[in-house]
């Protein structure tokens, strides 16, 4: 029994060296297996992150031999942080979407990503169909680019229209006509802004900064105390202004974004300040009368101060793009591949799903027509904003600044509303960091 | 005759010490190297010499000071409230014949329940303004507070940080008290030490060692509080009023990228924490019975 039990062992052993040999044998004979590591700021509930996984999907389907990892998560600070730690470390992805402002000046620092100037070299048609006023955006300071943007975002003030209309209110179109609207609401219980100012005040700063100072105010890069222009200040007293008015939920210092994102969705708060990625979450239709719907939602200009000066407009740009990391482009066997992949995302077609399906947003490839969304009036409502006063738009004068000053600013917000610092104080600390000198 | 063989203590020590040499000495004393230069982001290449700055930054930046106070503020909290609730249920449960392990596994469940999670469900009972806690306002006819709002917020991280770790405590002086020798216990009892005198006089200062190693566990502990308070209020809400060192640290090394300053304040961590440990030892000598 011993003896049959053995030369059955063996034999078992010697058929799996067999197959396991076999199997080396045939991977080479394939095509070979590669594995691409992708990262985006498609995780969550973007309206784009859908769009982004089919693209993915599509891809491992047209070469099945390509595995992607993809590691996308919600952008934040932390993961603006550790991206660029990864490309610091040598754990960097092949394919990232990531932002270009002073971040993205971040990771080009790192020297491990790639220009298109670069890959156009040996693939001339990368990016063609992307304008040169998008490209020339995304330029770095040794005069090259280094993503490929799909798409461009605007920011607005989302009006719920109703609730202008069930207090006879004119819409915000100009200061006084909000001060009332402001005053109206909170004598009757509604939040007039749906503002988290200690968790995520960045869309509503820069439009206090359009208010005080137009879109040159979004252009200022003050790098000391002596730079820092009276608009800025202005828009922090504008700030406190409305505060004191009572424009902001009562635990607007302590709340969330996601908090106060609802309250506007139910219909609690008239207003809020946000961009392209907010529409696709207000629903088209709401069988249970509970939730705002997009024919009940306008988008328009902040409205400028009384004492604002400057050219009024709009906060608008783009979000960033696909990197393609130094590692991918110079492995033989995965450079075809991720050049395929960033052109899957950023084709006209792609560009078209990522712009047109819920945001409204912007497209860098003229070639893309503004799609037929009559069905989805605010994303309707969207591309006729940006159509009407793109003329004068400015990115965020935050995105600019480094990580350090600008969180400086950020947490600061909440003190300059309680009255614990002044404006001065607070773009003293933030000048003296040199935000912009990067 | 093994422990003659000196080297194969060591060779049974040696990977202990080496995975401390690599994971805890080498990080720490690059963290002191990387406190004097100029890092701006995580994982850059060292910048430039900071002539001590940060060191003269750490005590003239006013969120340090808040997160200094706030920090020695929970540590007095935790070792009043933390220690005492403790200790007061570990005897009570002592006292009771029946039920005692009842008793036992529902004061430590909070412990088996990650802080995450305690801190969104703490999340939603502090909602403003219809959570459960503003209901119950509502329903007695008092207005709905803002419960993480000015003034209240540094409260509202305290609670479930204390309430949070009360049945580890707990634990340690349940078993503290079943160690007392029962002929002592019995002998005073026939001298007639019952009730609050046996407390006073015999449970209590029989548990002093036992006391003493939880003071040092809650002090250092409270130096470490950084995931309930970070998911209540991340960083420092309201305003900065509620950072603690170890949230201030994390926002300054991963939100603002200020690496070289966040080296620093944990630099200063680790010497406080060794400093009040050394001192809690001093004051509160181990006693030999």
């Amino acid at each position: 029994m011993k003896k049959i039990m053995s030369m059955l062992l063996v034999i078992l052993l010697l058929a799996g060296c067999a197959s396991s040999a076999g199997n080396k044998s045939g991977s080479k004979s394939d095509a070979k297996k590669i594995t691409i590591r992708t990262a985006s700021m498609y995780g969550g509930t973007d309206p784009g992150s859908q769009n982004y996984q089919n693209i993915m999907n599509q891809f491992m389907a047209d070469y099945p031999n390509v595995t992607i990892e993809d590691e996308s998560a919600p952008i934040d600070e932390q993961w603006r942080a550790s991206v660029i730690n990864d490309f610091n470390s040598g754990n960097e992805p092949d394919v990232i979407y990531f932002v270009h402002h002073a971040d993205g000046q971040a990771l080009v620092d790192t020297g491990q990503v790639v220009s298109v100037e670069t890959i156009r070299e040996v693939y001339p048609d990368y990016a063609a169909n992307i304008g040169d006023s998008a490209m020339n955006v995304l330029r770095k300071k040794d005069g090259q680019v280094y993503c490929v943007p799909m798409t461009g975002y605007w920011m607005g003030n989302f009006v719920n229209t109703e609730l202008f209309e069930e207090y006879g209110l004119d819409l915000p179109t100009d200061w006084d006509k909000l001060v009332t609207a402001v005053e109206t609401f909170k004598e009757n219980g509604v939040t007039p802004f749906a503002l988290a100012l200690g968790h995520i005040p960045h869309f509503f700063i820069e439009h206090m900064f359009l208010s005080a100072g137009g879109v040159e105010a979004l252009q200022e890069r003050p790098n000391s105390e002596e730079e820092v222009p009276e608009s800025w200040v202005k828009a922090l007293e504008i700030l406190k202004e409305l505060y004191d008015m009572g424009a902001f939920p009562d635990d607007t210092n302590s709340t969330t974004e996601e908090a106060v994102k609802l309250l506007f969705n139910e219909g609690k708060a008239a207003m809020l300040v946000s961009g392209t990625w907010h529409p696709g979450s207000i629903p088209v239709e709401d069988p249970t009368g509970q939730l705002v719907t997009q024919d009940q939602v306008m988008v328009m200009p902040f409205p400028m101060h009384p004492d604002g000066k400057g050219t009024p407009g709009i906060v608008g740009g783009w979000n960033g793009g696909f990197y393609i990391s130094k590692a991918a482009w110079e492995d033989p066997e995965k450079r075809d591949y991720v050049v395929k992949l960033v052109q899957a995302h950023t084709s006209s077609e792609a560009i078209s799903n990522y712009t047109g399906k819920d945001t409204g947003g912007v497209s860098p490839d003229s070639s893309v027509p503004v799609p037929e969304v009559s069905d989805r009036p605010l994303v309707d409502r969207g591309f006729k904003f940006w159509a009407e006063y793109s003329a004068n738009h400015a990115d965020p004068a935050c995105d600019h600044m480094m990580s350090d000053p600008k969180n400086i600013l950020y947490q600061g917000l909440t003190k300059i509303v309680t009255g614990d610092l002044t404006p001065e104080e607070l773009l003293k600390q933030v000048a003296e960091k040199k935000p912009f000198d990067y | 005759m093994i422990y003659r063989k000196k080297y194969l203590a060591v060779f049974f020590i040696a990977p202990a010490f080496l995975f401390l040499l690599v994971f805890v000495c080498y990080p720490f004393l690059m963290n002191i190297y990387n406190s004097f230069f100029e890092i701006n982001v995580l994982g850059a290449p060292i910048g430039k010499w900071n002539h001590f700055e940060n060191y003269r930054m750490l005590f003239k930046d006013p969120n340090m000071i808040t997160s200094i106070k706030n920090t020695f503020l929970l540590m007095a909290l935790v070792i009043i409230f933390q220690g005492g609730i403790a200790l007061l249920l570990a005897l009570l449960v002592d006292y009771i014949r029946r039920g005692a392990q009842l008793y036992r596994v529902i004061f430590f469940f909070p412990m088996v329940i990650s802080a995450a999670a305690l801190g969104l469900i703490f999340n939603l009972l502090y909602l403003y303004p219809d959570g459960p806690l503003n209901v119950i306002m509502t329903s007695l006819g008092f207005d709905p507070i803002i419960w993480k709002g000015e003034g209240n917020a540094f409260a509202a991280i305290a609670i479930p940080t204390i309430w949070s770790n009360v049945g580890f405590y707990f634990v340690i002086y349940v078993m503290g008290i079943n160690n007392i020798p029962t002929d002592v216990m019995e002998a005073a009892q026939i001298d007639g030490a019952v009730g609050l005198k046996k407390t006073r006089y015999l449970t209590i200062p029989l548990l002093y060692n036992v006391l003493t190693t939880t003071f040092i566990l809650m002090i250092t502990g409270a130096l470490r509080v950084f995931d309930m308070a970070w998911i209540l209020l991340p960083n420092g809400q309201p305003g900065g009023s509620t950072y603690l060192t170890g949230t201030y640290m994390y926002q300054m090394t991963f939100i603002n990228r200020n690496v070289d300053y966040g080296a620093t304040i944990a630099v200063f961590i680790v010497i406080l924490g060794i400093l009040l440990s050394q001192l809690t030892n001093k004051i509160f000598k181990p006693k030999d019975y």
